[in-house]
């Protein structure tokens, strides 16, 4: 038995212990034959509630049939995939059929037959929810708001019922199509505890006895907690501490790219209690160049001015190795002071490899927009055959005020639509893009603490004026009576 | 801090965990450093961005750093953890190795790798909420009512459950402020004043223009007029919506009260009005002199289809004050209203916007003399709208 494999029997025994505690209410996974797990691993899948599990066995046989009993109590395991396979095909084992025994719903019960006695790797294999992973990134922009630093890091949560160790992991991006919620597969067989009874309990628990006494282990692996008590608030003593396979920098994660979907394989094994999540950081992107811009897009977003950083995914940005997953953002920008100021939060979405980027940001209050009707009239009047308005022409003016209280110069765009009627801009003092029939666009640079004003006239088609829905009844304007006078 | 046991406690350090610590299976938190800096940045309208850098003893290897607290509202995702002293990817750096995430419990552990045993500054950033903040100010007007001391307060109210000792508060308008504001405290500071405000005293009226007050004469404020512009020793920065008390200066020299306003939001470059009470020694009458339709077209039912409707307003106005004194009519029209006929001796009439039309009128003090009458100033606007839709 090599070195390597002496420590993962004993590194089996705490695996063991667990199962033990398992006793006093907490999941467990039981492979009555032989507990150890020789290797796991997960693909978590990033937009579903679905991870992957394949455990690798080593498990006796004897010529004949032979029962291998696989129970999976108070954890979120889909029972429809539990499958169980022959690592080697030549092994000589084959599995005759799979029982669900009715008086114990979360078992199953496999009769493999072997062609003779025989000690062979077997691979379990079954879908699992409650793992999940998700991307998150800190932006912080510099002072002059010209460049950013971004912090990537993928955050591991396991709230499956089970705790996972020493699994070998990666991470999936992309759509996968599922007919039936894992989550929902697994809860057709047992209720699940509600999260306040999955507690950590390794506080009683002293594992010195387990850890490198060899000298192979080579750092403390946080098992505890340093968890409250609730009567007075203060941090409890004596919390547990593991020794595992240390490092000195963050895991590697590699990126690779599969059919459709992006794979993130990181470095060695995980551990990661049931209920805990855990984040581990990615290389940061130094000095990528931003453009910041403000935005009035009603359409979109309201009333309210939305500032951006912009950017792209590609490698005049310093990025465009790979795509970015869509995952949350937190920005802030540094103030001037030594400090950060806060900019917004922002779920971002699945960026690929030369993707324009827009971090939308909170509103700062700094830039303001006033949009406003100037002067009206009517023209061009036609009328039907019993002298009724059948169409006209009202030319608006129209001036619209973006006012910048920052103490430098801002790009601003401004995103109107003017409705459905058959409408034009006929002059602009600023131009602007016809994005579609209904909407136009300008983009303009506002003067440090200064004010940009468009001057604009629209001028709109009713009735058998329009082009568009001649045939259309005409408005007729709602007017109330300014002046106290009667019309 | 003196009330951990109902308070956050933000730092329970398990540090002095090192890689040659191979015996070790328990360990306990052994330092709960003291918070070297603490700044509290208020720039955002609702956000509260705290940082602060702690001293924390790492030793050779990989150290465990918790994060926990209580009784507050962190936004967890918003926590982020800085290594100051020896940051950067070289092998004398020290470098974060993952965050771990306990269940049902507001705490995080940093793993953190140090190549020898230090003395690391970190710096921890986290949004806090329960941080309420407002601006108020107050303006002192002068004797001549020319000029003003002008006072922006900025008020936040600690409502955290967390006692922010030895902060350093930070807004835009002036440097860090230094306190301690403990958990339920109000805090009010001065931000910022100028003591030369120049400012503009006005009689203002906004006619409903609906109705018409006839003899009984239109409402008049007074308003003090205040431009946040550089010239004016503003225009730095955008003055946040607050409420705002007017002083004045009395003869005996001391200041009375002469009433309250909310400053609306006014950027740089903006004006701003702040209105008082009501003013009794300028008397403004409006009437409507014609509002009649023209060019009326009728369909072949005889019904009005199309007509121009003209308005003819006319203001009537005295000053009984022996200081001159200019009057402004906010008159609201129709915005496809044109004027056609206006006085403009003394006067002057900017259209704001389409429904808005601003009539500044120069009033001249009254007659010196007690038995002279004071004389009526006479305006009259037209207007027309063309082609209303009957």
């Amino acid at each position: 038995m090599s070195l390597n494999h002496a420590k993962r029997r004993r590194l089996a025994a705490v695996a063991l212990l667990a199962t033990g505690l398992a006793t006093m209410g907490l999941a467990r996974i039981d492979l009555v034959t032989l507990p150890a797990t020789d290797r796991t691993e997960l693909t978590i899948y990033g937009a579903e509630d679905l991870t992957l599990v394949r455990e690798t066995r080593t498990l006796m046989f004897a010529k004949g049939e032979n029962s291998i009993q696989f129970n999976w109590t108070n954890t979120l395991i889909d029972p429809t995939s539990v499958q169980l396979r022959a690592v080697d095909p030549a092994s000589g084992l084959t599995v005759l059929d799979t029982k669900y025994p009715g008086e114990s719903p979360q078992t199953a019960i496999w009769t493999v037959e072997a062609e003779k006695d025989t000690s062979a790797p077997v691979e379990i294999r079954y879908f699992t929810s409650g793992v999940a992973w998700k991307a998150r990134f800190n932006a912080i922009a510099n002072e002059d708001e010209t460049a950013l630093r971004i912090e990537p890091s993928f955050t591991l949560s396991n709230n499956s019922g089970r705790d996972i160790e020493q699994a070998e992991s990666r991470l999936l991006d992309g759509e996968v199509r599922v007919v039936e919620a894992i989550a929902m597969l697994a809860r057709k067989w047992f209720w699940s505890p509600p999260p306040q009874n999955r507690y950590r309990y390794t506080e009683a628990v002293d594992l010195t006895s387990y850890f490198a006494r060899d000298g192979d282990a080579q750092t403390l692996f946080f098992e505890g907690s340093f968890a409250y008590d609730p009567t007075n608030g203060t941090v409890s003593q004596g919390d547990v501490w593991r020794v595992k396979n240390g490092h000195d920098k963050a895991k590697e994660i590699v990126q690779q790219a599969v059919s459709e979907y992006y794979l993130y394989s990181i470095e060695g094994e995980e551990d990661l209690r049931d209920g805990w999540s855990k984040a581990l950081p990615r290389p940061a992107f130094e000095d990528v160049p931003i453009d910041v811009s403000y935005e009035y897009n009603p359409a979109k977003y309201g009333s309210r001015i939305v500032k951006f950083y912009k950017f792209a995914n590609d490698e005049e940005h310093e990025l465009g190795g790979a795509p970015l997953a869509g995952g949350a953002w937190q920005i802030a920008s540094a103030d001037g002071r030594g400090g950060l100021r806060y900019e917004g939060s922002f779920a971002g979405k699945y960026y690929p490899l030369g993707e324009d980027i827009e971090l939308e940001l909170a509103d700062d209050g700094l830039v303001q927009h006033e949009e406003k009707t100037m002067s009206l009239e009517r023209r061009d009047f036609d009328f039907n055959a019993e002298g009724d308005i059948a169409g006209y022409v009202t030319i608006e003016k129209r001036r619209i005020e973006i006012r910048n209280s920052r103490t430098r110069a801002v790009p601003f765009k401004i995103t109107r639509n003017y409705g459905n009627e058959d409408w034009s801009i006929t002059e602009a003092s600023k131009e602007f893009k016809q994005v579609d029939r209904n909407t136009v666009e300008w983009e303009l640079d506002v003067p440090a603490s200064g004010t940009a004003t468009i001057d604009l006239t629209l001028e709109t088609r009713m009735g058998t004026r329009s082009t568009r829905n001649p045939g259309a009844p005409i408005p007729r304007p709602i007017r109330k009576p300014f002046t106290g006078a009667r019309q | 801090m003196k009330r951990l046991a109902s308070q956050v406690i933000p730092f329970a350090l398990a540090a002095a965990l090192a890689l040659p610590a191979f015996s070790l299976a328990r360990t306990k938190l052994v330092t709960l450093p003291d918070r070297a800096t603490m700044v509290v940045n208020l720039e955002h309208p609702s956000q509260s961005l705290l940082h602060e850098e702690r001293d924390i003893t790492l030793q050779q290897g990989t150290n465990f750093v918790d994060f926990s607290w209580q009784g507050v509202s962190i936004d967890r995702d918003s926590i982020r953890l800085e290594l100051l002293s020896n940051p950067g990817d070289g092998p004398q750096a020290s470098k974060i190795i993952h965050v771990a995430f306990p269940p049902n419990e507001p705490a995080l552990t940093w793993q953190i790798y140090s190549p020898e045993a230090r003395t690391e500054r970190i710096r921890v950033s986290y949004l806090l909420h329960g941080i309420t903040r407002e601006s108020s100010y107050e303006m002192t007007v002068n004797a001549a009512e020319d000029q003003a001391i002008f006072q922006q307060y900025f008020q936040m109210t600690n409502a955290s459950g967390e006692d922010l000792n030895n902060s350093a508060f930070r807004i835009r308008q002036t440097d860090d402020l230094e306190r301690s504001v403990e958990n339920g405290e109000t805090r009010r500071f001065l931000a910022f004043q100028q003591r030369e405000l120049p400012i503009r005293k006005l009689f203002v009226t906004r006619p409903d223009p609906y109705s018409t007050r006839g003899e009984d004469g239109e409402i008049i404020s007074l308003v003090y007029e205040i431009e946040n512009a550089k010239t004016m020793g503003l225009g730095t920065f955008k003055l946040d919506p607050g409420k705002t008390r007017i002083y004045g200066e009395a003869p005996d020299g001391s200041t009375i009260f002469l009433g309250e306003d909310y400053l609306k939001e006014t950027p740089t470059g903006e004006e701003a009005q702040l209105t008082l009470g009501t003013v009794k020694d300028v008397v403004l009458k409006r009437r409507i002199m014609n509002d009649k339709q023209e060019n009326q077209r009728r369909n072949n039912n005889k019904r009005v289809v199309l007509y121009d409707r003209v308005v003819h307003l006319r203001y009537e106005i005295e000053n009984f004050k022996d200081k001159a004194a200019t009057v402004r009519v906010i008159e609201t029209i129709p915005p496809d209203a044109k004027i056609i006929e206006s006085d403009d001796k003394g006067v002057k009439i900017e259209r704001k916007s389409g429904s808005e039309l601003q009539i500044d009128i120069d009033l001249e003090p009254r007659p010196a003399g007690s038995d002279e009458d004071v004389p009526v100033r006479e305006i009259n606007i037209v207007y027309k709208i063309e082609n209303v839709m009957g």
